[in-house]
């Protein structure tokens, strides 16, 4: 035994080195607090679902974490292998469990998908990327029937697919038995770029393209940029009529004399909303109030949701939040409902996340520290009363020498 | 196991060095690094009158990761590696090249020729096993001394998992979880078998063997890449993750068969002395 000594050390350092560091992190408690939703008024049922999605900071290193009702898992917490399959869960790593077979090979964008209780479809547009420009651009759309667990796949080439240059999913939905595929497309039309959004409708049994509409477009001219966006949807995923576009003009105005170093002056303006009707083919243009269409402007696009049938746009202050409903089957806006909310002023008055689901509207702030706690409020859109309160505390009272901050940038419901 | 013992033996002087270097450079730089931190709070607070508060809001508290990216840590770990890299060849060569020629009795001795290839490549895998535990065991001796040296106040402590994780070189050597640790050494072995084979094929067959060696190399890694290639270009990502890296390992394992038995066969019957 002698002679193996140095060998036999060096192979007891290694088991004991490797060994101990990883025992002591796999049983050592989490040196992060947990962050836990504290109920101040209402009922805990209405937080029970909700997802947030965010990062713990201390110092320069953050890492991302999900907090739900039943408390914080941090990114470093998952094991290796549920992290190859995506650390923050959502709508679409369930499918994938679900319909695992079907999902193969699907990305993962929410609105390329649509489902029912019967019916779960896809659709995406694939296109060549080997040559200099994309080429050869392709309708994939699969149809899962859950039933009798057989899918039905279509593979068409996009109408005019030479003169495109991208084309993104904006929508998927299934009428009767049609598959209707709502996308952006950019457009190469003689020198000119375009933007336009258009409507596919399929026919699945037939595996033909039916329809092919254009909804909107718009030329990009030199001192311009359009972008087109399509509303948050509450539930991306269900049945809805319609589909709400914002129209966001970008203009450049040439510099002046004493402002070349800066560059051109960038002027965003929104110049419209649209609506458009899956059942009755058509399209409207939304009339919004003045005062909405500023704080719109000011405040982004970003924030403001639709269910399908109600546009809500949202304004934030001091105070809390302001939801102004526009009924699309009126055409009229409906009473306001606001949402009081400490919003932490600290960090330049950042506006909460918000979301809507099931007729219920959801908003947290987006930052805390470790003097100050994130609130988390819940309200009925149609009564407009608060139906939750609550904030967001770490569990174990808090270190003196921890400086923390905590970011949500995402909040959703399950 | 005797000859995994004698090459340990003839590796033993070199690698207590490489610990030396590490430990004495290390504990060194924690040791400056915490005094130029102290020193500089010292003479903002108590010479130009700053508060404790405005020097911590302005220069912010030390942790331990400010260390951890400085040279005086990483150097010594670059080092190691280096080492390694130069004795993967090291190992082989100085055989045929030594004193006297020893690769004689190596391939003299009444065991099969393939247990040379053995020793050598465990050897390589202990001793690199060694550096990271070595300094595994070193940092919760080096936050200690962190802790000594920089009062409450003006630090952040941070777990050794955080201290890691805080670089993400780091995390390459130490991964944060035991599958992880293993699948990257894991490819470090099947990528010191492919060089151990590349040697071979260049002392069979001298500067052919040179060409020889790359080639092989080279087929090695396009059989390891074609997996992922087929599945962003060909089968559109036909594969969930997770069974890709099974597949993956699959064709690591498959390298590296290959490369333990052409070894064999060119230590039996090509090897030229």
């Amino acid at each position: 035994m002698r002679k193996y000594w140095k060998a036999a050390l060096v192979i007891a350092v290694i088991v004991f080195g490797v060994g101990a560091y990883y025992v002591n992190a796999a049983i050592s408690a989490p040196q992060k607090p947990e962050f836990v939703i504290k109920k101040q008024s209402g009922d805990e049922k209405e937080v029970q679902s909700i997802v947030l999605d965010g990062s713990y900071q201390v110092g320069f290193h953050g890492e991302p974490l999900q907090l739900t009702s039943t408390g914080t898992r941090y990114d470093s917490e998952v094991s290796f292998f549920d992290r190859l399959n995506g650390f923050q869960k959502n709508k679409i790593t369930e499918l994938e469990k679900e319909y695992r077979s079907f999902m193969r090979g699907k990305n993962g964008d929410i609105n390329a998908y649509f489902e029912d209780n019967q019916y779960l479809v896809y659709a995406d547009v694939e296109y060549k990327r080997n040559d200099l420009k994309p080429s050869d651009f392709r309708f994939k759309i699969a149809v899962l029937d859950k039933q009798d667990d057989k899918a039905t796949s279509l593979n068409l080439s996009v109408p005019n697919e030479s003169n495109l240059d991208w084309v993104m999913i904006e929508d998927v939905q299934k009428k009767n038995d049609q598959i209707v595929v709502m996308t952006q497309n950019h457009v190469r039309d003689s020198g000119n770029r375009k933007v336009e959004v258009r409507e596919y409708r399929f026919d699945i049994s037939n595996k033909k393209l039916v329809e092919n509409k254009k909804i909107m477009s718009q030329e990009e001219s030199e001192n311009t940029q359009t972008d087109i966006y399509m509303m948050n949807e509450s539930s991306p995923l269900e049945k809805h009529e319609n589909v709400v576009f914002a129209k966001v003009v970008t203009e450049f105005k040439p510099a002046n004399q004493d402002q070349v170093a800066e560059g051109p002056e960038v002027e965003e303006i929104l110049s419209d909303y649209i609506s458009y009707n899956y059942d009755r083919k058509e399209k409207n243009h939304i009339k919004l109030p003045e005062s909405i269409k500023k704080a719109v402007e000011t405040d982004g696009i970003d924030s403001n949701m639709f269910n399908g049938t109600k546009v809500y746009f949202m304004r934030f202050n001091e105070k809390g939040i302001t939801i102004t409903p526009y009924s699309l089957n009126n055409r009229r806006i409906e009473d306001e409902i606001s949402l009081s909310m400490q919003i932490n002023n600290k960090y330049g008055g950042m506006p909460p996340i918000t979301t809507i689901r099931d007729g219920k509207v959801y908003a947290a702030s987006p930052i805390s520290d470790q003097n100050t706690k994130s609130n988390i409020v819940v309200a009925d859109l149609k009564s407009g009363k608060t139906v939750f309160k609550g904030e967001i505390i770490s569990k174990e009272p808090t270190q003196t020498n921890r400086e923390y901050e905590l970011y949500f940038h995402q909040l959703y419901v399950k | 196991m005797k000859l995994v013992n004698f090459e340990i033996n003839r590796f033993a002087k070199l690698f207590t060095v490489l610990l030396g270097i590490i430990l004495l450079v290390q504990i060194a730089g924690v040791i400056i690094l915490s005094k130029m931190y102290v020193n500089l709070a010292n003479e903002k607070i108590y010479e130009d009158m700053m508060s404790k508060a405005a020097f911590l809001s302005r220069r912010g508290p030390m942790s331990f990761s400010d260390i951890v990216g400085s040279v005086w840590f990483l150097g010594p770990i670059a080092l190691c590696i280096a080492a390694i890299a130069f004795y993967i060849f090291f190992i082989w060569y100085r055989d045929w090249f030594g004193k006297n020629t020893f690769i004689y009795r190596l391939l003299m001795l009444p065991t099969a020729r393939l247990n040379v290839f053995f020793a050598k490549a465990t050897t390589i895998l202990l001793t690199t096993f060694g550096f990271v535990a070595f300094q595994l065991i070193l940092l919760p001796i080096e936050t200690t001394i962190f802790k000594w040296m920089v009062p409450n106040e003006f630090r952040v402590d941070l777990g050794i998992q955080d201290i890691i994780g805080s670089l993400p070189e780091l995390l390459v050597i130490i991964p944060n979880s035991f599958v992880e640790f293993f699948l990257y050494y894991g490819a470090g072995f099947v990528i010191v078998s492919i060089m151990f084979t590349a040697i071979l094929f260049e002392r069979s067959y001298r500067w052919k063997g040179v060409l020889i060696g790359v080639l092989y190399s080279l087929v090695a890694v396009v059989v390891f890449i074609i997996p992922m290639i087929l599945q962003s270009f060909v089968l559109n990502e036909f594969f969930y993750p997770i069974e890709l890296l099974a597949i993956e390992v699959v064709m690591a394992a498959i390298i590296l068969a290959c490369s333990i038995w052409t070894s064999g066969y060119l230590l039996k019957k090509k090897v030229t002395v």
